[in-house]
């Protein structure tokens, strides 16, 4: 799954270890999911979503939104 | 009393265990021989010693359970991944190891080799399974 984390991480002043605090996972799992090797539960995109305030969307790409639209 | 981070806790469990596996395959390897103060080995003891050997495996498997429960979804995925390529490996060397055996001159001395085998297994593939995707592209 695509994503901007790392760019909003780094935005923000974060170090990975600061927002794998925040979001209750090892530091680990923030540079899996930064490095497109682990796609976040979605709780767990929820939670990295609200240490950013925005919707999550803006931080996940959707794969399926442009499959979707042109199939309704 | 301060909580162990759950890699911390994983890996002393696990130094443990296997301590005591070591141990017991010592014991009971000196014990078989006779060289141990409890003699000769006679039954019913011999089989509680030959035995021995196979619970710290118990205690290696409730290390892994807890790690797992204590982890986060990234560590429990890969770690999910390990495991079940591990036991694919173990169950692919044992069970040619076996058929060789039946059919040809190849030695070997039973199952007793299965718990090092897994883990090391487990050992080798780690530093490659990285990734929790399955990725079939």
């Amino acid at each position: 799954m695509k994503t901007n984390l790392k760019a909003l991480r780094t935005e923000a002043g974060l170090t990975q270890a600061d927002l794998a605090a925040k979001i209750g996972v090892s530091r680990q799992a923030v540079i899996a999911i930064e490095s497109d090797k682990h796609d976040p539960s979605l709780d767990l995109a929820y939670r990295i979503a609200a240490v950013f305030d925005l919707p999550v969307e803006v931080i996940f790409e959707n794969p399926h939104r442009s499959s979707a639209a042109t199939t309704e | 009393m301060k909580t162990l981070k759950p890699i911390t806790e994983y890996t002393l469990g696990f130094a443990i265990w296997m301590a005591v596996y070591i141990a017991a395959v010592f014991f009971a390897g000196y014990y078989f021989r006779g060289m141990t103060p409890l003699g000769a080995p006679q039954a019913p003891l011999l089989y509680a010693v030959a035995l021995l050997p196979s619970i710290p495996i118990g205690g290696t498997i409730l290390v892994f359970l807890r790690f797992m429960d204590r982890s986060d979804e990234y560590m429990r995925a890969i770690m999910t991944r390990r495991f079940i390529v591990a036991t694919g490996i173990t169950l692919f060397i044992s069970t040619a190891w076996g058929f060789l055996k039946n059919y040809t001159e190849t030695p070997g001395s039973g199952l007793d080799y299965t718990y090092m085998i897994f883990w090391i297994s487990f050992a080798v593939i780690s530093p490659f399974i990285r990734d929790s995707k399955v990725r079939t592209a």
